[in-house]
């Protein structure tokens, strides 16, 4: 995305849409509002560990010159952002169960 | 005192947005538009990029110089790039400073730009016009203020992290609140370099007395903290030949490679056998503001190298690299403008929030003030802008204001400040929008003009990056407003109807 001009960047960069999907996924309202069903718990530390794993490795295949972390940082910061707006596509509006009754709570 | 830690983590939080909320918005949409800086000079202008080597460029900088000025001493060659910079020679003569323009495309002296372009974003950003009358103290707090902002907002919406990528769509004031914390996320690391490197830049304005402590003044500091190559002396006999810019750029090429770029040249005592030159190569590849360096005779025999800096000094130089991003591609350069303008949206929703929250329990006539005086600043400093661009482009109507363009930037945002101070809150917001609407979408009917003169008249401009670049922002930002107030428009008729339904 961002002066994508080597391999190492291109893996880098693959691998960090890759993990903001997974982690974003572990979250248990998002994998319920893609999948329609419950994150089971192991599930969920799978997605996280293999997301926190491929974040590292994309942080870890970045050439190591001070400009290129800065790149790094900024397509993290902007992935974050274009994935929760993927996300909020997903959602499904959550209602409190006495609100999806009609009763008052306070009763 | 607050009870607990976290509560007055959020009172410094609500009152340091809101104290200097509306000044931070204005720093960090003008300091985003001057990521643009040269794009937008170029684009308000009209000009070409240039088509001619650096060698050539050179060659006919140090020929005008030659003819206009010998006897100066220093000459400098400030070189044209593909963002639009200007094409400058300066000099010195007889202790004053002089200037002359140089059209990049004909290698003919021009006359100044009217414009002050995107500098006026870049000099208002910091100085909020007020140079002389505080406006770096302004800023200065302001950034300080922000930073306590960013620390402050972690503990503030802390819930955030646990509902990490959460925006509620559906529900337009939780929308508003998942907003504002998801960008507060995202732009911590981009919002405490722009603000620590703000303070880090201007570290000797703001840290005075330390400064009177070690040093005569901050000048001297400087000359003390900074590295230069050493000057040769000039023994003031006549050099019998011309600087040989050939062997010039072979000795800088053996150092830096075929394809380095020049930012510029420097000359000191040109006239003289000790002519010392100091090339300096274009910033894309470092994060420091301090530009590599060669020091050449001008025969094209290198000189000493230049001294490392001290680690503080190189420390605050990546920071005031980082806060320019000059080294910046066209990609990352976009990157940097969504992070900034998103930053911008943080500090405009965080005002919306702390209005709403208050307005609908208990309404006072200070937040039906500040919901109004939101409007006013956010949406007025937008309709400047485009005011501020259409006062040079008109020129394609014979209608030019450009040597008003200040008054007309500055008389629309308080126009619009005073506009929504005497309508109604809602009225006035729609108004702004639509006028906002119509000022960008005028301005892009006069690109399109533009653009059809390039195309079927064989105009002498081209289609290039930086010029593709500001109109595809612009197209953005009309597309924004314009679905703004349709949306703003469905929401009053909604609300009508449902007044209606209810007293039916």
């Amino acid at each position: 995305m961002l002066s994508v001009t080597s391999f190492s960047e291109v893996i880098s960069f693959l691998c960090l849409i890759l993990a903001i999907a997974l982690l974003s996924i572990g979250v248990g309202k998002h994998f319920k509002d893609c999948f329609k069903k419950p994150i089971k718990e192991r599930q969920q530390r799978m997605i996280r560990g293999l997301g926190w794993a491929l974040l590292m490795l994309s942080l870890a295949v970045v050439n190591p010159l001070p400009i290129n972390y800065v790149i790094w940082l900024t397509q993290l910061s902007l992935i974050i952002l274009i994935q929760a707006v993927v996300l909020s596509r997903f959602q499904t509006i959550r209602k409190k169960p006495h609100l999806k009754l009609g009763r008052n709570p306070s009763r | 005192m607050k009870t607990t830690f976290r509560k007055s983590m959020i009172w410094l939080h609500t009152y340091c947005g809101v104290f200097v909320g509306w000044l931070l918005f204005a720093i960090f949409l003008t300091g985003t538009l001057s990521y643009y800086n040269e794009e937008i000079t170029h684009w308000m202008t009209g000009k070409s990029l240039s088509t001619h080597s650096q060698e050539a460029m050179l060659a006919n900088g140090l020929k005008t110089l030659e003819s206009k000025v010998p006897n100066a001493t220093s000459w400098q060659i400030q070189l044209p790039d593909d963002r639009g910079q200007q094409y400058r020679l300066s000099y010195r003569e007889n202790g004053e400073r002089g200037r002359i323009f140089i059209d990049s495309v004909q290698l003919q002296e021009r006359e100044e730009f009217a414009t002050e372009g995107g500098n006026f974003f870049r000099t208002f950003h910091y100085t909020l016009s007020l140079r002389q009358w505080g406006g770096r103290y302004l800023t200065g707090i302001a950034a300080m203020l922000m930073l306590v902002g960013v620390f402050t907002g972690i503990y503030t919406h802390r819930r955030f992290f646990k509902d990490f990528f959460t925006i509620r769509r559906g529900e337009p004031k939780k929308f508003v609140i998942d907003l504002h914390a998801i960008i507060g996320v995202i732009t911590i690391p981009f919002c405490f370099v722009i603000s620590f490197s703000a303070l880090a830049i201007y570290i000797n304005m703001y840290q005075p007395f330390t400064i009177a402590e070690y040093f005569e003044s901050y000048r001297s500091l400087d000359r003390e903290v900074s590295t230069r190559h050493a000057p040769i002396k000039a023994l003031k006999i006549d050099a019998q030949h011309p600087i040989l810019i050939e062997e010039v750029l072979t000795t800088v090429k053996q150092q830096w490679g075929d394809d380095v770029a020049l930012s510029s040249l420097a000359i000191t005592n040109p006239s003289d056998v000790n002519a010392q030159l100091t090339a300096s190569k274009a910033k894309t590849d470092i994060l420091s503001n301090k530009a590599q360096t060669l020091a050449l005779t001008r025969n094209g025999e290198l000189l000493s190298s230049i001294e490392p800096e001290r680690t503080a000094r190189m420390v605050r130089r990546v920071f005031y690299g980082l806060h320019e991003a000059h080294f910046a591609t066209p990609m990352l350069r976009a990157a940097f403008f969504i992070l900034g303008m998103s930053a911008t949206i943080l500090i405009a929703t965080g005002m919306v929030i702390w209005v709403d929250k208050r307005i609908n329990k208990q309404p006072k006539r200070i937040h039906r003030f500040v919901e109004k005086m939101n409007y006013g600043i956010f949406y007025g400093l937008t309709l400047a802008v485009a005011l501020y661009f259409i006062s040079s482009k008109l020129a394609v109507f014979n209608l030019n204001l450009v040597h008003h363009e200040l008054t007309v930037f500055f008389s629309a945002w308080l126009a619009s400040v005073v506009f929504v101070l005497v309508v109604n809150a809602e009225r006035a917001k729609f108004g702004l929008l639509l006028l906002n609407t119509g000022v960008f979408g005028v301005l892009l009917l006069i690109e399109f003009i533009r653009l059809f003169e390039v195309v079927t008249m064989d105009s002498a401009q081209q289609f290039d990056v930086p010029n593709l670049t500001i109109n595809c922002w612009l197209v953005l930002t009309v597309f924004y407003f314009s679905y703004s107030s349709k949306k703003l428009k469905k929401a009053k008729s909604e609300s009508k109807d449902v007044k209606e339904l209810v007293q039916c």
